[in-house]
């Protein structure tokens, strides 16, 4: 699957108010309600980031993307995923306060989640080459993309936070399969470690992280297994056209349509004048 | 003018004060028992009822004394407390057998009256009034000067005292503009910890756009050994309603939230009771005193969780979501409740307010020190003689606090050091008990002022322990959000449980140190960014003792139980049996009038037959014997 | 389950989803803590997520998901009864009936929870049972009221 890069939210079509500010000392514009982050990746200025996505609201959690900022009045480290651009600032990626700070941040996530390869080939990147702190066993790292894509974007809400401090970690209700999960995955493909498991084998979807097991459709042109019936039934639900969505599996479906799109053009060269 | 049938606000609410004044005459003679969570406890209610009871006796030869209950008085070492005026008579430790002695006491106290009296510490003189208290003498008592006069239960009686008169020349004479004019000529600041400008606050919330606006009151004191909020919404409710209400119309809101921790119901039920009693006389709700003022206040109980305290996650928990802290790069007085212009102020910042425009922005600003203006209440509690709540003028020092106030520390030990802000605060040692205290002076020391919670430490406290305990607390207490507060508070606690253990390293401080750093700079809120403050500061004063541990595996202060050996004098011991019959782990043997002899295998070093020993035969020993 | 109680509670609350932490301190005060049955209605009636009910019970230490005792023993480990030595009676608790904050005798006679500051800082070690303060309690005094259950 892939994500459009683009803001979360939605803008009107009005006039956008231009920002300009520079990131070391580059100069750059960005729209009003921009996010430092996101500005940086644009114009392929580097900082490290593990719980952004563009998919969904800024939620600050990793503490990886921190920054300087000079706003004229005062100088303050910040987390550049939630920091609104402003006019005339200026941000120093490399400030040594920050470099510092995220570099320990990192070698706390290396500690918790020593066999994740996204955390590894992050903290390479940014020059952490191992923890001073006793390592743990998890492979989450709490980054909440799971919770807001399931809650923002499908509008299901499955999952969330549980616990505080270091109790926290990310569950379904009572740790028992929920009704609201449809089995999309949709968790699992925005997941930056991999910490969340779906296996498909013949009629069942298992999302063992989840404690769910649901059946899954099968194409009734091609028998080939598919997506599971309740991500069908949604997609049929909210598409309202009318149209079963567990009838045909996408290959299928693309076959059918670009058939029935060629008799649709074939009929009209049929007629010289083009009308029907 | 907007006009209610009976007039201005401020005829309004004299008319109201008249009927107040002539339902409870202040000539009357009252005999006041403090009712507050402290006294109450000891049965403070009890001693109230036995008290009107013995009043209800007497010969109706004159009037009868008034008996009520009042709110915390602040000398909770001394509860159950019970004031007799109009002469101020004071009795302390009251049970209900001592309410004929307090009732028909004269003017010359007698036997039975004179073993309620606080003695005098520097004559042992039994002293009959409460301001000749050294406890009380030093202190300035604005915010509780009510709490210990006026019946919280009764907003007639606190009408009678000039209650609500602030609010109504406010809404009969000020603009709102002028309003917050006159807060910030006051230089009042943040009570609760953060000490910001409250005219300041005020101001930006007023100049922010967006037709809906609230003012929440913040009463989720979760410092630990701090109880000042609790005191005055237990006993001062009104105040802080008064405060809420000026300031809301200050900055133009019509609804308001009071935000009570979870672990005050006392505090929960007064506050509730006076918003209704406030709303009967007019005082709260639509129309307050005839204007066109409306303004409501509900409250709303917190969950049990100590971040809540925080702003950003208090107004999430209002929103009925977990109490998750966001980002603070945009104002919560620009964007805060339902993302609306938010003003939230602490109970005692409120409670202040009234108190501002009844003396005047420019009297107020007399009292304290340069930077910070009025008046602080302080909970002293730990090793000192008298604990208690203490309001003071800031710029005191805090020996005058511990020493001239508190009646120093308990059993004539040593002053170690004073614990002040809470978990986001710092030890400050007794070398430098002369600093004075207000916002500024001790963030320089490395502590912080905060709500007011003062802990007094002697030479039996370890520091490496008072370190581990709030770091500990911190680290239940974090949301769990961030990474750096999250795993941060947790590895903290780690390496100060090794030290604590005998385990340590050299290389511990200095780590311990840089994951200070971080957290400061790294964490999302305040919680995460004080965290490491105890630690730090106790590193910055109390390195050596660390070191004892570290290098000596020696806890100098005996607290540190894998580095301590118990074992009995046979010369001392009495054979009393006490001991046996303490220990959690049946570690000591011995025969009735024979010497005891605890196994150092059994033993868990817990320090229980220490302490319960009378013939001080337990003896203890630093560092651990081997086994 | 009878949850017809969860439906008075939730009207008394207006239906207010942002009223979720009180509406949840009655329906613990009725049943003694926090059923899955009751917690799942509740997020029925609120018209709310299953998962954010279960976030905030989980969240708030007032909240208990496990049935408790029948006595509520509650030790308060703020810094002042903390030096004054408030963790020796968690350690009684501990090894004199196997209970640890947050735990159940096993025969079900009470339950213990350690919790924050009380702000009763003068009478510590403060201990409350069930809901009644206590003063100055040591290890041995614990013990006795304990034996009385």
């Amino acid at each position: 699957m892939c994500f459009q890069r683009g803001p979360a939210h939605e803008s009107p079509k009005e006039t956008v108010t231009m920002i300009t500010f520079t990131i070391d000392g580059k100069s750059v514009t960005a729209r009003e309600q921009d996010n430092i982050l996101d500005v940086a990746q644009d114009n392929d200025i580097f900082v490290p980031a593990l719980c952004h996505h563009r998919a969904v609201r800024s939620y600050g959690a990793c503490r990886l993307c921190l920054v300087e900022v000079n706003s004229g009045t005062r100088t303050r480290v910040v987390a550049a995923c939630s920091y609104r651009v402003e006019q005339g600032i200026s941000v120093d990626t490399q400030a040594p306060t920050a470099v510092q700070a995220r570099n320990v941040v990192m070698e706390m996530l290396l500690a918790r989640c020593p066999d994740s390869k996204a955390v590894r080939d992050l903290a390479t990147k940014m020059g952490v080459a191992e923890t001073r702190f006793p390592k743990q066993e998890k492979d989450c790292i709490l980054c909440g993309l799971c919770v807001q894509v399931c809650a923002e974007k499908l509008g299901l809400a499955t999952l969330s936070f549980v616990g505080r401090g270091s109790q926290r970690r990310v569950m379904v209700p009572f740790g028992q399969q929920s009704q609201d999960c449809i089995g999309c995955g949709a968790c699992a493909a925005v997941c930056p470690t991999g910490a969340i498991k779906v296996h498909d084998q013949g009629e069942q979807r298992t999302l063992s992280t989840w404690n769910t097991n649901l059946p899954r459709v099968q194409c009734s042109k091609c028998g080939k297994h598919f997506g599971t019936v309740r991500q069908c039934d949604s997609v049929t639900k909210k598409t309202a056209l009318g149209i079963d969505a567990s009838q045909l599996c996408p290959d299928c479906r693309r076959e059918a349509a670009a058939g029935s799109l060629s008799s649709y053009f074939r009929s009209q060269e049929a007629r010289p004048d083009g009308r029907n | 003018m907007p006009r209610s049938a009976l007039g201005t606000p401020v005829e309004t609410l004299d008319k109201i004060r008249q009927v107040a004044i002539k339902r409870r005459p202040p000539e009357t003679a009252e005999i006041r028992v403090c009712c507050g969570t402290g006294c109450q406890a000891r049965g403070s209610l009890d001693v109230l009822e036995a008290i009107k009871g013995e009043v209800q006796n007497l010969d109706a030869d004159g009037e009868k004394p008034r008996v009520k209950k009042t709110g915390c008085q602040g000398f909770c070492e001394m509860g159950t407390v019970v004031l007799k005026t109009p002469e101020d008579f004071f009795h302390c430790r009251v049970k209900p057998e001592d309410a004929p002695a307090i009732v028909h006491r004269g003017s010359e106290a007698d036997e039975s009256v004179r073993k309620l009296q606080f003695p005098d510490p520097a004559t042992g003189e039994p002293v009959n009034r409460m301001q000749d208290i050294p406890f009380y003498r030093k202190q300035k008592r604005l915010v509780l000067s009510r709490n210990g006069s006026v019946d919280p239960e009764d907003i007639l009686d606190c009408i009678a005292t000039g209650g609500y008169h602030a609010l109504a020349s406010v809404l009969a004479h000020t603009p709102p503009e002028e309003v917050i004019a006159t807060v910030e000529k006051s230089g009042l600041r943040g009570r609760g910890g953060g000490g910001f400008p409250t005219g300041r606050k005020w101001r930006t919330c007023r100049d922010a756009p967006g037709a809906k606006r609230y003012v929440i009151c913040n009463a989720d004191e979760g410092d630990p050994g701090a109880f000042m909020d609790r005191s005055i919404l237990e006993g001062a409710p009104h105040a802080v309603l008064e405060g809420m209400a000026i300031g809301a119309y200050a900055i133009g809101a019509r609804q308001g939230f009071i935000y009570v921790r979870n672990e005050y119901p006392l505090a929960v039920e007064r506050v509730t009771l006076a918003i209704a009693q406030a709303g009967e006389f007019g005082l709260l709700g639509e129309n307050i005193l005839g204007t066109d003022f409306s303004f409501s206040v509900r409250v709303m109980r917190g969950g049990g969780a100590f971040v809540c305290g925080e702003s950003t996650a208090l107004m999430a928990s209002l929103q009925g979501e977990v109490g998750e802290p966001r980002t603070k790069y945009i104002h919560t007085v620009k964007s805060g409740l339902w993302d609306c212009p938010t003003t939230l102020n602490n109970v005692e910042t409120w409670a202040n307010v009234p108190i501002i425009f009844e003396m005047g922005a420019d009297k107020y600003a007399s009292i304290g020190s340069e930077g910070s203006k009025g008046t602080k209440i302080f909970s002293v509690v730990g090793k000192c003689k008298n604990t208690g709540l203490v309001e003071v003028p800031m710029g005191i020092t805090v020996r005058e606090i511990v020493e001239d106030i508190c009646g120093g520390v308990q059993n004539d030990k040593q002053l170690k050091a004073v614990q002040t802000g809470g978990p986001s605060g710092g030890c400050i040692p007794a070398s430098l008990a002369d600093l004075p205290v207000d916002f500024d002076s001790l963030t320089e020391a490395g502590s912080m002022m905060g709500s007011g919670g003062m802990i007094v430490m002697d030479e039996d406290t370890c520091m490496v322990d008072v370190a581990k305990y709030f770091t500990d607390f911190l680290r239940k207490e974090s949301c769990g959000k961030c990474t750096p507060c999250r795993e941060g508070t947790d590895i903290m606690y780690q390496i100060l449980c090794r030290i604590s253990k005998g385990q340590g390293k050299e290389e511990d401080l200095e780590l311990l140190e840089e994951i200070g750093k971080t957290l400061k700079v790294a964490s999302l809120c305040a919680l995460g960014q004080t965290a490491a403050n105890p630690v730090l500061s106790t590193i910055r004063y109390f390195r050596e003792e660390y070191l004892q541990h570290i290098r000596n595996g020696v806890c100098p202060a005996g607290v540190c139980r894998e580095l301590l050996s118990y074992s009995i004098d046979p010369e001392l011991c009495k054979g009393c049996g006490k001991c046996v019959r303490a220990c959690p782990s049946e570690a000591i043997t011995g025969e009735k009038k024979k010497p005891h002899v605890i196994d150092a295998e059994k033993c868990v070093a817990c320090g229980v037959c220490y302490d319960q020993c009378a013939f001080n035969a337990v003896q203890r020993t630093s560092p651990r014997k081997k086994r | 389950m009878d949850v017809s109680i969860v439906d008075e509670i939730v009207l008394q609350h207006m239906e207010e989803s942002a009223r979720i932490v009180p509406i949840l301190q009655d329906v613990q005060r009725h049943y003694r803590y926090l059923p899955e049955e009751a917690l799942r209605h509740v997020a029925g009636r609120l018209r709310i997520p299953c998962s954010r009910v279960y976030a905030v019970a989980n969240f708030y230490g007032a909240f208990s998901l496990k049935p408790r005792g029948k006595h509520l023993i509650r030790v308060c480990t703020g810094t002042a009864c903390h030096l004054r030595g408030s963790f020796k009676l968690m350690d009684l608790l501990a090894s004199k009936f196997n209970v640890e904050d947050g735990e159940t005798s096993s025969d079900g006679a009470f339950s213990v929870e350690a919790v924050n500051c009380l702000g009763a800082c003068a009478l510590a070690p403060v201990v409350t049972v069930d809901d009644k303060y206590l003063d100055g309690v040591s290890p041995d005094r614990l013990l006795k009221i304990i034996k009385q259950f």
